[in-house]
């Protein structure tokens, strides 16, 4: 499958080594695991929230079938896929951001997908979210001959304040124990699964490894988001760290992760310190909420080129900063391990944990203004957006709202989505600027 | 068709039918009675608990009286017709009548909801919300690890409840509440036998008044009545129309209905708890009371938003074989979609080998923007029903 060309840019300016690095990464990684899956080693495709440590811990490959989906659409290859699903009777128009692996088992020539294509999984983890993630991911396991396992969730009865200052060193302080106790259950059944479906055994002792390498790799995002938050003019913006960040949270709990996560403080520190700013004549810094636009990463330059205005905050980095670590593990692992992935969720998408780490992040990054990229196909979207924007802009952040998909391109109307951050920026930040 | 004069001179439906068409009126008239109303928002709240306590179960509904305005300015799109009327009920219509509200996991928008509610609390606490609770069961996966978590549910319910009344819930108190509410699903399952093959009495619309009506009353004379209507349909003229199965979006009025029923159909069997969902299992009442509660959770017929697709095929499998149906009808609103990921397999798996014709309506909001296009589909539909006959 060929990409697609577009009439607009679509590829983001890489100003950093560690974004090239992240994806050299990747693509040898995505090779090496081929011959291995090929030979029969169990392989794991899972969703965006599956606890990725445990398979680490028992050396188990996993592809996120959402991240699997950013691939596709930066190799604007989306909507072709999404044909496939509408050849098979579905609908093409929604979903898209969970159906893309979906359409990669439909697709005749798999082979054609991003980096030799999407290796046929054995395992599919999933937590679902919403009823239509269930169904696509019952489609895929089918599809895949892959056993699904589906581990459940839990609400979350408590509203925890600041959150995002407990979950590292505090991390027992979140949620309450019945919720608490229910995640290291399921962590201790999908471990049972696991075991049984490969025949490898669980190692705890690999899993607290995993578990500082971890904290370190989050360790240096914090240093990285805090340094981005306090320079101005800010020497990257999001088309640097996104990709960066998220290709090594995909390999999050490796010493090459750990590494890179350093490599890319430092990078940006030496842009900091010798006065390199990404966008030299930077005047206005923004603040992008919501999925990336993988198929159009490029569309921030514009801005920064005409404007001024840098993208300087995604949730990637801010989230890696401050909702993956967990310190004083020790004496239980999975417990800490269960307040992470079942509450990722929370953070972003419940109210009001969303809103005031939004807040709380806004003032810290010295922003001007928010974008905020609603995803309009996903039925499971709804994060309280009237209390969000409420939150942001009564105190003094105006909010511009996009409602695109972030996968698929061709509803993508680059010039009313480019018209509408035009306007955020010319009638509502610029004459507060004067 | 729709609702015939021979409904509208019974007396017993015309009480349900005055039940039916003004749930605010059952809710004012139940909290001046000073008994405790529990108003509930799922489909998966155990009436029999609430019922335990001596307080009155009162299941919320949309609003239709007009534009959801504070829905609109609340809520995301996402939110498609059946969850605007709820936030619009909640947030406005009800304002004031409510004092406790327990959701639950029947889909993941009622957990939306609970956690916006819980949120406007603390964003605008002058509005009169009500006391929130909400409960999470598990109900994909039918394994003794959900039914343990279920029953823990249930009874955090108990608890929350027995604080609401003053009461406490003895196990005598809920066996004499399941045996009322399995008396009460008899009634109704009697009297869906009218919507059967061989001696089609009622039409889907009168169907829903009677089973819509019945929710908003005490139980005892809901069964009363539900029986009176069932002798006296017994005598009604033979409901005519394509007898079509009906699945997706909740219909909480008889709009949809009634609109199939002017073009041809009739639906004689859903899988909608404003339906028959809703009384399509009982509870066991040979073992422990909040076991048996728990189990019919899982028991009960797979709802789109929380079965498999797996399960989907062999449940609507079995509901087209037990309703005689001859078509099948999915019907979404917009935003509504779980429906669209089940509905090839269940083509390739039910209705091709079968032979029974599907029609798929999708993208519809409240007010119905183009009643006229949808009296089209229906009538096409139907015509294809007829043709293959």
């Amino acid at each position: 499958m060929a990409e697609e060309k577009k009439a607009y840019e679509t590829r983001s300016i890489k100003r950093l080594e560690a974004t090239k690095t992240a994806s050299a990464y990747q693509k040898e990684w995505f090779k090496s695991l081929k011959p291995r899956v090929e030979a029969g080693e169990p392989f794991a495709l899972v969703g965006a929230d599956a606890p990725m440590e445990i398979l680490r811990a028992m050396d188990i490959p996993f592809v996120v079938y959402q991240w699997w989906t950013a691939i596709c659409a930066a190799k604007q290859m989306n909507t072709q896929m999404y044909g496939y699903i509408r050849d098979a009777g579905y609908r093409d128009d929604i979903c898209s951001y969970c159906s893309t692996a979906y359409a990669c088992a439909l697709d005749p020539h798999p082979e054609e997908g991003p980096w030799g294509g999407l290796p046929k999984p054995s395992i599919l983890i999933t937590q679902s979210e919403c009823a239509v993630m269930g169904k696509i991911e019952n489609l895929m396991a089918e599809a895949f001959g892959a056993e699904q396992y589906t581990m459940q969730r839990y609400y979350e009865p408590v509203i925890t304040d600041k959150w995002w200052e407990k979950t590292i060193e505090h991390w027992d302080q979140l949620a309450n124990e019945r919720r608490r106790a229910f995640f290291e259950r399921e962590l201790r059944d999908l471990i049972a699964f696991l075991e049984q479906k490969t025949g490898r055994m669980f190692d705890m002792n690999k899993l607290r490894e995993i578990m500082d390498y971890v904290n370190e790799q989050d360790y240096w995002y914090r240093k990285t988001r805090d340094l981005i938050a306090e320079t101005k003019p800010c020497p990257v913006t999001i088309s640097d760290t996104v990709n960066a960040v998220m290709q090594a949270q995909w390999q999050r709990g490796t010493k090459w992760a750990t590494e890179h996560a350093k490599s890319l403080y430092e990078e940006v520190k030496f842009r900091a310190d010798n006065n390199m700013p990404a966008v030299p004549n930077e005047r206005i810094r923004l603040m992008w909420i919501g999925r990336g636009l993988w198929f159009n990463l490029a569309f921030y330059n514009y801005f920064e080129e005409k404007y001024g205005a840098a993208f300087i905050w995604s949730m990637y980095l801010g989230l890696a900063a401050d909702a993956y670590g967990r310190e004083n593990y020790e004496s239980d692992p999975l417990k800490a391990l269960g307040t992470r992935f079942s509450m990722i969720t929370d953070f972003l998408h419940t109210p009001p944990f969303n809103s005031e780490w939004f807040l709380k992040e806004a003032r810290h990054n010295q922003v001007d203004g928010v974008v905020l990229l609603t995803s309009e196909n996903c039925m499971n979207n709804g994060d309280f957006y009237y209390n969000m924007v409420k939150t942001l802009e009564d105190n003094g952040f105006p909010v511009c709202l996009l409602r695109a998909d972030p996968a698929d391109a061709k509803k993508w109307n680059q010039e009313t989505m480019t018209a509408a951050v035009e306007d955020l920026i010319v009638n509502r930040i610029e004459p507060k600027l004067k | 068709m729709a609702i015939r004069n021979e409904a509208r001179s019974c007396d017993a439906f015309v009480k349900l039918k005055a039940a039916y068409d003004d749930r605010k009126a059952v809710l004012k008239a139940w909290k001046d009675s000073g008994r405790g109303v529990v108003c509930i928002a799922g489909y998966d709240v155990p009436e029999e608990i609430i019922l335990a306590a001596g307080m009155l179960p009162f299941r919320v509904t949309g609003y239709y009286g007009g534009a959801r305005v504070s829905a609109d300015k609340y809520l995301e799109y996402s939110f498609g017709a059946i969850w605007k009327g709820l936030w619009e009920s909640i947030a406005e219509d009800y304002a004031g009548l409510m004092d406790h509200l327990v959701f639950c996991s029947s889909s993941d928008m009622f957990l939306k909801l609970f956690y916006y509610f819980r949120t406007m609390q603390r964003l605008e606490p002058e509005r009169p919300l009500p006391e929130l609770k909400y409960l999470d069961y598990e109900l994909v996966e039918h394994v003794f690890k959900s039914q343990e978590r279920n029953e823990r549910e249930l009874r955090d319910l108990i608890e929350t409840v027995e604080g609401w009344s003053g009461k406490k819930i003895t196990s005598d108190d809920l066996r004499a509440a399941i045996a009322l509410c399995n008396e009460y699903r008899a009634a109704l399952t009697e009297f869906s036998a009218l919507r059967g093959k061989e001696n089609c009495r009622v039409t889907g619309s009168e169907a829903l008044v009677v089973i819509g009506g019945s929710m908003y009353m005490e139980k005892r004379e809901a069964i009363d009545l539900i029986r009176a209507v069932t002798e006296a349909a017994k005598g009604w003229p033979a409901a005519e129309g394509e007898r079509i199965y009906y699945v997706g979006s909740p219909q909480e009025t008889t709009e949809v209905y009634e609109l199939a029923e002017a073009n041809g159909l009739n639906i004689v069997g859903e899988d909608h708890d404003m339906g028959a969902r809703m009384f399509d299992t009982q509870v066991r009442t040979t073992i422990e009371p909040v076991s048996a509660l728990a189990e019919r959770l899982l028991m009960r017929m797979p709802s789109s938003e929380k079965g498999s697709i797996a399960a989907r095929v062999k449940a609507i499998g079995d509901k087209l074989a037990e309703t005689g149906a001859d078509g099948f009808l999915t019907y979404m609103n917009n935003n509504d979609e779980a429906y669209v990921w089940d509905y090839p397999s269940i083509r390739k798996n039910v209705l091709e080998p079968r032979g029974i014709p599907s029609y798929t309506v999708q993208k519809q909001t409240w007010p119905l923007t183009e009643p006229e296009t949808l009296s089209q589909q229906f009538r096409d539909f139907a015509a294809t029903i007829k043709e293959g006959q």
